[in-house]
């Protein structure tokens, strides 16, 4: 069975390079044969909203590369999955609405599940 | 149920400490068996006078977790081995490598 | 075989405690017979220089070359050296130019796999 990684992303993208890096690393994941998810969680969410802008600012719009993974689809590659933390969004008046669609918002019991379930874990 | 190793390098007034150990009490609720490791700006949490008064961090301290701080980290900073809160095991980098490597079945970090 | 321990560096040497966290921990780790693979990440690559001249802060060179002749095993992500205009004649013996899909392999053959980000 092939061996699992989840990506946790808890910074928000453009303020520093962790939300794209982390981003490289689940494309990377998925096209390297390991099956892998993304879970944003505190300021990470924000990579998650819909509507990311950064034209002429010279950044990779992150939302965009987002909605790209989401729909990356090939023989042998397993769909990822990005799960966005509720109590997080909650925090920043945020809900599911505001969200890229093909993200799933969850809890705190599925987060520690996602957390136990995965082989290996990179915190960003 | 899995035995797993957190470790937490973030000072717990900062929110990638407070993560780690939010993620830690999720854990703990869907009954896995969970260890902190205390390293860096982590140790903050270990001294004495923070834990006894923790304020807005007392939701955070969980039961059933087993406690470890890194020495080196604690001595750099300043503070004895009398002023670490007794729950915390105080170690050094061999001891955290089994740990790591030995007696946890998951490590996960750093927060 | 032995077991491995993996340490994805994320930050420059001079700016966070990571890096001697890291050099601490792998020594730690090789001292008892573990197999300890480095891959830095973004501005990790910067441990991995030459000509560091640190002084009042551990030496990221220094440190990392004596545990390189222990054994310790050390790639660098070869876009994010690109991205920094880090040449391969700028990277200490032993830290070589490596790739995500390597990355990828380090996460799939350890037992234990951590970063260390900020």
């Amino acid at each position: 069975m092939a061996k699992s990684l989840c990506v946790l992303i808890r910074r928000a993208p453009y303020g520093t390079i962790h939300a794209a890096e982390a981003l490289r690393l689940v494309n990377g994941g998925l096209v390297n044969g390991l099956k892998t998810v993304a879970v944003l969680i505190h300021d990470g969410v924000y990579l998650a909203k819909q509507g990311q802008n950064p034209r002429g600012t010279g950044w990779t719009p992150l939302g965009q590369a987002l909605e790209e993974c989401l729909q990356i689809k090939a023989r042998d590659i397993e769909p990822v999955q990005v799960y966005v933390h509720r109590p997080s969004l909650a925090a920043r008046q945020m809900d599911a609405q505001d969200l890229i669609l093909g993200t799933e918002v969850v809890e705190d019991d599925v987060v520690a599940q996602i957390l136990v379930g995965s082989d290996s874990l990179a915190v960003f | 149920m899995k035995s797993i190793l957190l470790l937490v390098s973030s000072s717990p007034f900062n929110p990638n400490g407070q993560m780690g150990l939010e993620l830690a009490r999720g854990l703990i609720k869907e009954g896995q068996q969970v260890s902190i490791c205390l390293l860096q700006d982590g140790i903050y949490f270990a001294v004495s006078r923070v834990w006894a008064d923790r304020g807005h961090l007392r939701e955070i301290v969980l039961n059933g977790v087993t406690y470890y701080v890194l020495q080196d980290d604690l001595i750099m900073r300043g503070f004895r081995q009398e002023e670490v809160e007794p729950r915390f095991k105080v170690i050094n980098y061999p001891e955290l490598v089994d740990l790591m490597m030995e007696d946890h079945q998951q490590v996960m970090g750093a927060f | 075989m032995s077991k491995t321990l993996s340490i994805s560096l994320f930050t420059t040497p001079y700016t966070f405690e990571n890096t001697y966290s890291a050099l601490r921990l792998a020594e730690a780790a090789l001292n008892k017979g573990y197999q300890v693979k480095f891959f830095a990440y973004a501005d990790g690559v910067h441990n991995f220089t030459t000509n560091q001249k640190a002084r009042g802060i551990p030496n990221a060179e220094t440190l990392f070359s004596q545990l390189i002749e222990r054994g310790l095993e050390v790639e660098l992500c070869g876009t994010c050296l690109h991205f920094r205009g880090i040449g391969k004649d700028q990277l200490m013996e032993g830290a070589a130019p490596s790739s995500m899909r390597n990355l990828c392999e380090i996460i799939k053959t350890s037992d234990v796999f951590i970063t260390l980000a900020f």
